[in-house]
C-alpha cells in the first residue's frame, strides 16, 4: 500500500496512525526491557510502592529512606492497608548554610486497597535499609469455591 | 513546617553522557543534602535498598564519589504495580574546601548515608571505610 492512496481518505489516515502507534508499542515490547518507562505507573503519593504477588502472598515494597522502623504506623482495616509516618528534617546547629537541599521531608499517609481478602492476623512487615516490605498472606477461606450444579 | 506533606520525587536514571561508570545495571542519581558549618561539611544521601557494605565512598583530588551497589533480587511471581525502579546509586561532587581526609566519617542507617567531612589545611587522598549503625 502506498502512502498517497491512504492520504486520500481521512479514515484511512486514522488507521495508519493507529498502525504506527501499535508498531511503536510492539517495538518497545521487543526491546526486552520490562522495566522501561512505558510500564512505570506513576503514583503521586508517598511512599512509592511496588506490589508483587506469588502463591498465596501479596508483597508490598515501599521506599521510605530515613525513617525509624518504630515510627512507621501500619494498620489494616477491612481490605485497606494504611502506611503512615513522618520523615523528620535534619537537626542543624548554628551557622549552617545549605549547598544542596534535595531530600524532602514531612508527613505521609497512604492507603492501599487490597483486591482480595487477606489474613490480617498474619501480616508481616520488615523495614531494612530504608525499604519497607509488607507480606500479606491471602485468606484461604475466602478463595474461590467450586459449586456443583445438580440436575433434577 | 511540621505538617508539611512529603513530596514524591521520581528517580532519575543516570544519563549516559554524565555516567563514567563501567558497570552493568541501572544507576540512579540519589537525592542529596549538603550543608556546612564552620567545622565540617555534611553530605546526606538517600539510598534506599542499599546495604552498608555495598557503599563505596571515595575522595581523591577533591572529587567525592559515592556509589551504592545493589544485588538484584529475583522474585518469582507477578508484578501487579511498579511505581519505582530499583538499582544502584552514583553521584560525584567536587569538594572545594580543604578536607581533613583522616577524619572523614561515613555512616549508614535506614537507607540514608551520612558523610562528615571535617575541614582542614592538608589534602591527602584516602579511601573511606563505611560503618554500619
Amino acid at each position: 500500500m502506498t502512502i498517497w492512496e491512504i492520504n486520500r481518505d481521512p479514515w484511512l489516515g486514522e488507521f495508519v496512525r493507529l498502525q504506527k502507534n501499535m508498531n511503536n508499542l510492539f517495538s518497545t515490547l521487543n526491546e526486552n526491557a520490562p522495566s522501561s518507562e512505558l510500564f512505570l505507573k506513576r503514583g503521586r503519593l508517598f511512599p512509592p510502592i511496588n506490589v508483587l504477588k506469588d502463591d498465596g502472598n501479596y508483597k508490598i515494597l515501599a521506599e521510605i529512606p530515613g525513617v525509624k522502623a518504630d515510627e512507621i504506623e501500619l494498620s489494616v482495616q477491612g481490605e485497606t492497608l494504611t502506611i503512615k509516618g513522618e520523615r523528620k528534617p535534619e537537626i542543624l546547629g548554628d551557622n549552617v548554610s545549605y549547598h544542596r537541599r534535595e531530600r524532602s521531608h514531612g508527613s505521609f499517609q497512604r492507603s492501599i486497597s487490597l483486591p482480595e481478602k487477606v489474613d490480617s492476623d498474619k501480616i508481616g512487615a520488615n523495614y531494612k535499609n530504608g525499604v519497607l516490605t509488607i507480606t500479606l498472606p491471602l485468606d484461604k477461606a475466602s478463595g474461590p469455591r467450586r459449586i456443583s450444579v445438580s440436575t433434577e | 513546617m511540621a505538617n508539611q506533606e512529603i513530596q514524591v520525587v521520581d528517580k532519575k536514571e543516570l544519563s549516559p553522557e554524565s555516567a563514567e561508570i563501567t558497570r552493568n545495571g541501572v544507576y540512579f542519581t540519589p537525592a542529596v543534602d549538603i550543608f556546612e558549618n564552620s567545622n565540617e561539611l555534611t553530605v546526606v544521601v538517600d539510598m534506599p535498598g542499599i546495604n552498608s557494605e555495598d557503599v563505596e565512598v571515595d575522595l581523591r583530588e577533591n572529587i567525592l564519589t559515592i556509589i551504592g551497589d545493589t544485588k538484584a533480587e529475583e522474585f518469582q511471581g507477578q508484578e501487579l504495580l511498579t511505581e519505582y525502579r530499583t538499582g544502584g546509586y552514583y553521584r560525584t561532587f567536587r569538594v572545594n574546601n580543604l578536607i581533613d581526609h583522616a577524619k572523614i566519617a561515613a555512616s549508614m542507617s535506614d537507607g540514608v548515608l551520612t558523610l562528615k567531612l571535617p575541614k582542614s589545611e592538608k589534602a591527602v587522598p584516602r579511601k573511606i571505610p563505611v560503618a554500619c549503625d
